[in-house]
């Protein structure tokens, strides 16, 4: 049984933790997850100034490698699941008012002037560090640039310490390494809302977890609440068919992509969930649990 | 006991490079895959899909066959009464088995 260290800091309007099986390589693990993280901020983030993405222009842009690298991860994800995920949201995202840290975000603001679908990930190009932007095409990678932060700091640090690591950037969760306790598995509590049920689980190590709600990051707008994720069909937020899908994968890439395509695909979600062979628990707008393929089950969950 | 493990296991083949002009003239680099469903997946069928090619750094195509479920399923956890700990400065956490090392939750 190993004995573990922690960090936990603020980050991206949300909380960041870092947990390591050798307490010695703490520090050093904090210097290499602080280092990426700051990479993919500038490559990535919607509300910096000076960051890559927000410079993209119409036409060709010659991107970092580390930019194409998310965007590419971001054109597979709407790939993989039908344009559920899509990453030119951004202009959908700016129009409801997340155009800033959530933070910041008016709290009750005007009504939406247009809903209109996104312009979809189609018309997105990308060949090596060649980007190609059609007009009004703005890209908000927040639904796989936090989640592949998260693998690749995880990887990164077992990978260069030779630890056991757990990686939590706002509830997206990788883990690579070796895990702890007696049968290695790392402990993950569930837990959306105060309002929702929770529950414990043990994740494998190597493995990740990340959860999609539609009961966090809201806002009004004409007393309307909205959330934050968006169905590339409407360009408005998604049905609340569920308050929050969990989901357990390979790496937290592909479970916060799966997590957030089962949010916007509504009632569909729990059969193309099990068509993916994916462990999933959702929390439907009334409050209740269902589990979808190997997610543990506990006595009162309802099928 | 771990409950029945659910693999989606496909068989992957990459055909060739694939350039499909987007809607709006944009060159997508796309591969082209034919995923076939093996015995005791799903559904038994056979779809051909386009993806976002992979690069040669070797993280961008993670995604660009299929989503990937984990090797093993979650298990299930004793439960705790406290929440996840906030700890704001480095220490050891006690590594019990029970006590949760982190929370998961929609951000």
């Amino acid at each position: 049984m190993s004995t573990l260290a922690a960090h936990e800091w603020e980050l991206w309007s949300t909380t960041a933790r870092l947990v390591v099986t050798e307490p010695d390589a703490l520090a050093e693990a904090r210097v290499l997850t602080d280092a990426l993280l700051a990479d993919v901020e500038l490559a990535a983030s919607r509300f910096r100034d000076d960051s890559e993405i927000r410079n993209l222009r119409p036409g060709l842009n010659i991107v970092s490698a580390l930019l194409a690298d998310l965007v590419r991860e971001a054109l597979s994800a709407a790939w993989v699941t039908d344009g559920a995920v899509d990453p030119t949201v951004g202009g959908a995202l700016a129009r409801l008012g997340y155009d800033r840290d959530i933070r910041l975000v008016e709290r009750n603001g005007r009504n939406v002037a247009v809903i209109r679908p996104v312009p979809g990930w189609r018309a997105v190009g990308l060949e090596g560090s060649v980007l190609t932007l059609p007009p009004e095409v703005d890209l908000d990678l927040g639904s796989t640039a936090k989640a592949s932060a998260a693998d690749r700091c995880a990887a990164e640090i077992a990978s260069r310490l030779g630890v056991g690591v757990l990686v939590s950037l706002g509830g997206d969760i990788a883990t690579a390494g070796p895990g702890p306790g007696a049968d290695g598995g790392w402990q993950i509590r569930v837990a959306d809302h105060d309002d929702d049920p929770d529950d414990q689980i043990s994740l494998p190590p190597g493995s990740a977890i990340a959860t999609s709600s539609t009961v966090r990051r809201t806002w009004s707008r004409a007393g309307e609440r909205v959330h934050h994720v968006v169905d590339p069909r409407t360009g408005g937020p998604a049905d609340p068919v569920w308050r929050s899908v969990t989901v357990a994968a390979r790496d937290c890439l592909t479970a916060n992509t799966a997590s957030t395509a089962a949010v916007v695909k509504g009632h569909a979600a729990l059969d193309w969930l099990r068509g993916q062979g994916l462990s999933a628990r959702l929390v439907d707008r009334h409050h209740r649990v269902h589990l979808v393929g190997g997610w543990p089950r506990e006595t009162g969950d309802a099928a | 006991m771990r409950p029945p493990i659910r693999r989606n296991r496909r068989t992957q083949q990459a055909l060739a490079g694939l350039s499909v002009v987007g809607a709006l003239g944009a060159a997508t680099a796309l591969d082209l895959s034919t995923q076939t469903a093996s015995a005791g997946s799903d559904s038994g069928s056979t779809t051909t899909r386009a993806h976002a090619r992979s690069g040669s750094s070797g993280s961008g195509g993670r995604l660009a066959r299929d989503l990937r479920p984990a090797a093993d399923s979650p298990t299930k956890s004793p439960r705790q009464s406290s929440p996840t700990t906030q700890q704001a400065q480095p220490q050891p956490a006690p590594s019990d088995g029970g006590a949760p090392q982190a929370t998961t939750s929609g951000s």
